[in-house]
């Protein structure tokens, strides 16, 4: 209760915040130039914001591949120092770049990586079809399908793939 | 290249151009006004003219949204060239940034206080008036604002299924940074007009 009472008050404070903060903008500029520097600002900090976010996202699953492609490729001693490197990550930073970009492109981008393993075909097919099996799962939410996804590759499981010949 | 590394390049950029872009306010004129004119009348251009033709020094004015833009920019350049300098670039990684440095709206409150603070003490210094309603309404908005987004970041912005907690792109970036953004627009515009 006092903590819906205090998410209340946090959109309530803020909201009163922006709106007078408008208020004095359009005070001090009249309301053609408010509304003009207004859209000019949330433009800027939307496009600024979210080039941002897709630039740290893009270069994070890029290191994730790589970390999961190496993880793949090494002896069994350093599958675990790899893996152990990237678990701090992997809830901050890991599980939510993949979440931006939604499940369907996440499905993708994993197929994509199984592809570069070269996993023997049998072991390659079954990772194939987990993902398609926790994509198509309806029980779960589109984040716990994404977070599931990406989990299940940074995992010590991936010890058990063979390595390529 | 680190793309960082054009931020700042940037932000020159703008902060040069958008003035010169500006028309400049009267470098020439020394005329005396016309003598209809009473002093007081006269407004708050024609005496800058009237000071800026007598120094025979020309000055620029700036608009308040181009004054937030280099503000805004300058702020998230400076803090993302400072985080490059001096953090360990994550393992695999070139750089050590993270979803958390692009938390800008903190620096941006901070930088509309700050703003305002130093317009209020130099336009009193000057000699200026500032309109102390004005004033008081812009305090209310910090008190609410720095009140009301803490909390709504601790509350909405963080996904607590996850352990470490993990920031939320929508509740944990884009808004907070929109709320920051749109106070430090408020602070500059009003805060410009009471410079003068």
């Amino acid at each position: 209760m006092q903590s819906e009472i205090a998410k209340f008050l946090s959109l309530v404070l803020t909201s009163f915040s922006l709106l007078i903060s408008l208020a004095v903008t359009v005070a001090a500029l009249g309301v053609s130039a408010a509304v003009l520097v207004g859209l000019g600002t949330v433009a800027f900090t939307v496009v600024v914001t979210v080039a941002g976010v897709w630039l740290v996202g893009t270069r994070t699953r890029s290191r994730y591949a790589e970390q999961v492609m190496a993880m793949a490729r090494e002896t069994e001693s350093m599958v675990d120092t790899s893996t152990e490197a990237l678990e701090p990550e992997l809830s901050t930073e890991v599980v939510p770049a993949f979440q931006d970009i939604g499940v369907e492109r996440t499905r993708e981008a994993i197929l994509e990586m199984i592809d570069k393993l070269d996993l023997p075909a049998e072991k390659a097919q079954k990772e194939r079809d987990f993902v398609a099996r926790v994509a198509a799962d309806k029980s779960l939410a589109r984040r716990d399908k994404v977070e599931r996804i990406v989990r299940h590759f940074a995992s010590k499981r991936v010890a058990d793939w063979d390595p390529p010949a | 290249m680190r793309f960082t590394a054009l931020l700042p390049a940037l932000a020159i950029l703008v902060a040069v151009v958008v003035p010169l872009a500006e028309p400049p306010v009267g470098v020439a004129s020394t005329a005396n006004p016309p003598a209809r004119m009473q002093a007081s009348d006269r407004s708050a251009d024609d005496r800058t003219r009237e000071v800026a033709g007598a120094e025979g020094v020309a000055r620029l004015r700036i608009s308040p949204v181009a004054l937030s833009v280099v503000v805004a920019i300058l702020t998230v350049a400076i803090q993302l060239l400072l985080k490059l300098g001096s953090r360990q670039p994550l393992p695999g990684k070139r750089h050590g940034l993270v979803r958390e440095d692009l938390v800008w709206w903190l620096d941006w409150v901070v930088a509309a206080v700050v703003a305002c603070l130093v317009l209020g003490l130099s336009t009193a210094r000057d000699g200026g008036s500032f309109d102390a309603v004005q004033f008081l309404i812009l305090g209310f908005v910090f008190i609410l604002g720095l009140g009301g987004i803490p909390n709504m970041v601790r509350l909405y912005g963080y996904d607590l299924t996850s352990e470490p907690p993990a920031l939320r792109t929508l509740m944990g970036i884009v808004v907070p940074n929109l709320a920051g953004a749109l106070i430090l627009m408020g602070t500059i515009s009003s805060g410009a007009q009471l410079g003068g």
